[in-house]
């Protein structure tokens, strides 16, 4: 080559980098551009405005039955319902901490296998917990009172309590009839259920067929009384759905103040190129789907399989949608009529709703992450998953971007929108604490 | 250029070889994955160390004590059926990456010489276990696995190191890799160069990456726009089949097609010549094509309407993007597929 065109080379390449740096300069400092058409269709697509009225529960009866959610909602703080007399729902699921519990995993009576995930919003999931394995929050609210680990007792003792408390009793006759005696100790044991402790599955496999169906309507119906109460735990309007407001009003940059433009640029990073509206998306930001992000286990575990695992035992369960303690007709299960399967559902769990981050960490289905900065490192390295397959790819933001990603996360924090008396304890009932001995343990 | 062309060719040479070379007993690399045999039964076979290593995946040698998952994704279905035992010994046999079954088999004292034992487990889709070693050395891995049917059992050995210093022959290639380059660097008078161009060296290296970003960033953004100018597809729009015998077109309950909504379609399959198709069946799948996953339900048809209609039920989208539906027309003995591209 001669010395004149490298000569001339070299001028152009300064003269390029030079552009380019100023390019970029300028890029990174001034008002982010204004939104366009598409961008304030997906804006307005994640609006709480566009949230639609709760979809009905065909399964449950009671569902929308205010004075099932009254009786709910003491259900719900009830410490008699576990074995020791100290466990409600309402000790992991705080309303203080946007019903979750500040810890890694639940703990109750013992550790649980994941982290409590807040319940506002839940009834709008076809879904409960994190691998989805109950398909109503009536089903759902079954489990946790028979979990060794959560309120540790039995459906048997359940069931009495409903029929011997008088306050239980009286409102429980109004909604669903009088419920069957069980105080024949001969047809009725102390203890019985069909999980857990083995004396109490002995128990309750020697119990009679239908007896054991009497238990089990009345059980049945407890959840259906507690879901008529979550039903009423909905989330509320953040800044960020008053600046969407004005978004969709047609207003500039400029003419808003309730957007800082770190903020603006990380909803669009979150609207694009984060990607993160392939499965947050919709006014709830969950689509309530199932994807491997392959987190790590906690140390000293085997990775969560997630969804696969469940499949089968959804289909069996005799309280989904389709069994015969459901309310509803065969052909409006179709969430679980039509449950797909496969590989792709391997170490897969339910995306979350990310309107109750604030009071939520930690974060992710064992709590891996303490913080949300965490989580987006998370994101953007995208690691290869230890089971299935990671459907999340690197994404090569720097840290600023990460940073106005999580300055967007924080403008979804808002209080829930539930009248005030939903998230105390009930006022006792005066005959409440006489009777909290129903219950014995073992 | 010769010299050049000689460094290549002896790095060629050099290079690591294809996998199976590396085969330890059961397990074997193909096509980049590293997978186990038991029997007629393959799963895909990994371990991690997620402790010290994160989330870098092992075939067979792990280089650190402690922690290790391992993990075998089956790729066979009848093995989610049946019972899979998994055990890992000191390695008694003295073979190392030589020992077989039949080697295992003549063990007298298989418990004495255990150190970790997974009692037989039916796991449906993917089989892990966690082990934490406490000392370095040579191990055998025995996976044990029943017939579908039958009371017979196939068992897989793989032996492994705990602790491995080395990565085979990997550094020394990179060793050579980098030698040779530095070589052909001084022969060919890199160095001299350098110390002239040492300035504009940097900045070549920070036009590129904004600028490159900033195209790419414009090339995005223009599909995204024509993605709102295109939106969904008017109702009395027709796809043809691939065979060419069949045309479909299709209605939703849902009016315009929204996310997380689970809804009916209406299907309808008529000959090219207009002609209602009424004695199909029809098999409904989809997906996103850019995101190589399916649609997160599994819709059927639930009923012939009679006049070329079919109900689908079960539809629902997750995303917002790019999909395909695709369905299988089979009628006696022909079969067809059409696939409806849409928007949401
Ligand atoms: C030990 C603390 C603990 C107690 C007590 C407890 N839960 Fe939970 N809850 C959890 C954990 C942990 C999960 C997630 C478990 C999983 O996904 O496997 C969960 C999940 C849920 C979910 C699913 C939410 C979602 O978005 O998927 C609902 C609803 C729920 N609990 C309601 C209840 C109700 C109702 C009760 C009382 C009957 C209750 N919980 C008692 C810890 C607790
Ligand atoms: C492939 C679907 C997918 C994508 C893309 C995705 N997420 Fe998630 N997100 C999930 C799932 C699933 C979980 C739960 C994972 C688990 O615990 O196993 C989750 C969890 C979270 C959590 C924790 C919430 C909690 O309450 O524990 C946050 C925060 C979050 N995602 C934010 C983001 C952000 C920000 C992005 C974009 C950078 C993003 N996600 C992209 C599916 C996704």
């Amino acid at each position: 080559m001669k010395l004149h065109t490298i000569n001339s080379v070299r001028i152009m390449m300064l003269v390029a980098a030079t552009c380019g740096i100023v390019f970029f300069w300028w890029s990174g400092n001034r008002t982010p551009a204004p939104w366009t058409d598409r961008e304030s269709a997906l804006i307005a697509s994640i609006w709480l405005g566009n949230l639609p009225s709760l979809p009905p529960d065909p399964s449950n009866a009671v569902a929308d039955d205010p004075r099932a959610a009254r009786l709910g909602h003491r259900l719900f703080f009830d410490t008699r319902l576990s074995i020791n007399g100290e466990i409600a729902c309402a000790t992991c699921h705080q309303p203080t901490r946007q019903f979750t519990d500040g810890l890694p995993v639940g703990e109750a009576i013992d550790r649980a296998k994941r982290n409590t995930p807040s319940i506002i919003g839940a009834a709008y999931s076809p879904w409960q917990y994190w691998d989805g394995r109950k398909d109503s929050l009536w089903a759902q609210a079954l489990s946790p009172l028979e979990d060794a680990a959560e309120h540790g007792g039995n459906r048997m003792s359940y069931a009495r309590l409903i029929s011997s408390d008088p306050h239980y009793q009286k409102e429980y006759t109004k909604l669903f009839g009088m419920a069957p005696d069980f105080s024949d100790p001969e047809r009725f044991p102390v203890n019985a259920g069909p999980v857990g402790n083995p004396e109490w599955q002995a128990a309750w496999d020697a119990m009679d067929e239908e007896d054991r169906a009497l238990v089990n309507g009345v059980f049945a119906n407890i959840g259906k009384l507690i879901a008529a109460y979550e039903r009423k735990l909905i989330p509320g309007p953040a800044r960020f759905d008053a600046y969407a407001e004005t978004v969709m009003a047609g207003q500039g940059h400029e003419e808003q103040d309730l957007f800082s433009e770190e903020e603006i640029r990380g909803l669009r990073l979150f609207m694009g190129e984060a990607r993160c509206m392939e499965c947050h998306n919709g006014p709830l930001l969950t689509n309530s789907e199932f994807h491997n992000t392959g987190l790590l286990p906690p140390t000293g575990q085997v990775p969560d399989r997630g969804r696969s695992r469940i499949i089968a035992e959804l289909n069996s369960d005799p309280f989904n949608c389709l069994g015969s303690f459901s309310d509803a007709e065969a052909g409006q299960c179709e969430e679980l009529t039509y449950m797909r399967t496969g590989v792709e559902l391997i170490g897969a769990m339910k995306t979350p709703s990310l309107r109750n981050l604030e009071d939520t960490a930690p974060y992710m289905h064992k709590g891996q992450f303490m913080t949300l900065s965490r989580v987006l490192e998370h994101y953007n390295e995208a690691p290869l998953a230890l089971i299935g397959h990671n459907e999340a790819e690197p994404l090569g933001l720097n840290r600023r971007q990460l940073a106005q990603i999580e300055a967007f996360l924080h403008t979804l924090f808002a209080p829930p929108a539930v009248e005030e008396k939903w998230l105390h304890p009930p006022p006792l009932f005066p005959e409440a604490s006489a009777s909290s001995a129903t219950l014995q343990s073992r | 250029m010769q010299f050049r062309l000689f460094l290549v060719s002896m790095l060629i040479l050099l290079a690591p070889q294809p996998l199976p070379l590396y085969a330890h007993g059961s397990v074997t690399a193909e096509d980049d994955l590293c997978i186990i045999r038991i029997g007629f039964y393959r799963a895909h076979f990994k371990i991690f160390q997620p402790g010290s290593s994160g989330q870098t995946e092992f075939c067979e040698d792990i280089p650190n004590t402690g922690e290790s998952i391992f993990v075998m994704e089956y790729l066979h279905q009848e093995l989610g059926n049946v019972p899979v035992e998994f055990r890992i010994i000191h390695d008694v046999t003295g073979l190392g990456r030589f020992a077989r079954l039949e080697d295992v088999r003549q063990i007298d004292d298989i418990d004495a010489a255990t150190v970790f034992y997974q009692a037989p487990a039916v796991e449906s889709d993917v089989f892990t276990v966690l082990h934490e070693f406490e000392e370095n050395g040579d191990y055998l891995g025995i996976v044990t696995a029943r017939h579908p049917d039958r009371d017979e059992y196939y068992q897989a050995v793989f032996p492994f190191k705990v602790g491995f210093t080395g990565f085979g022959i990997l550094p020394l290639f990179l060793i050579l890799l980098i030698a040779t380059q530095l070589a052909y660097w001084f022969t060919s008078g890199g160095y001299s160069r350098r110390k002239k161009n040492a300035k504009s060296k940097t900045f070549d290296h920070s036009i590129q990456a904004p600028v490159a970003g900033k195209i790419m960033q414009v090339l995005l953004l223009l599909p995204l726009a024509a993605l709102l100018l295109g939106a969904s597809a008017p109702a009395d729009e027709r796809w043809t089949s691939d065979g060419g015998s069949y045309q479909v077109s299709y209605n939703t309950e849902l009016s315009p097609l929204v996310i997380n909504d689970i809804h009916q379609w209406t299907v309808h399959v008529e000959t090219t010549t207009g002609n209602p198709v009424t004695d199909a069946r029809l098999l409904v799948s989809g997906g996103m094509p850019t995101h190589d996953h399916g649609l997160p339900t599994s819709p059927r048809v639930t009923e012939n309407l009679g006049n070329g209609d079919y109900l689908v039920e079960g539809m629902r989208f997750h995303m917002m993007g790019d999909w395909e539906i695709t369905i299988e027309i089979h009628q006696g003995e022909r079969s067809e597929t059409v696939v409806i591209p849409l928007t949401l």
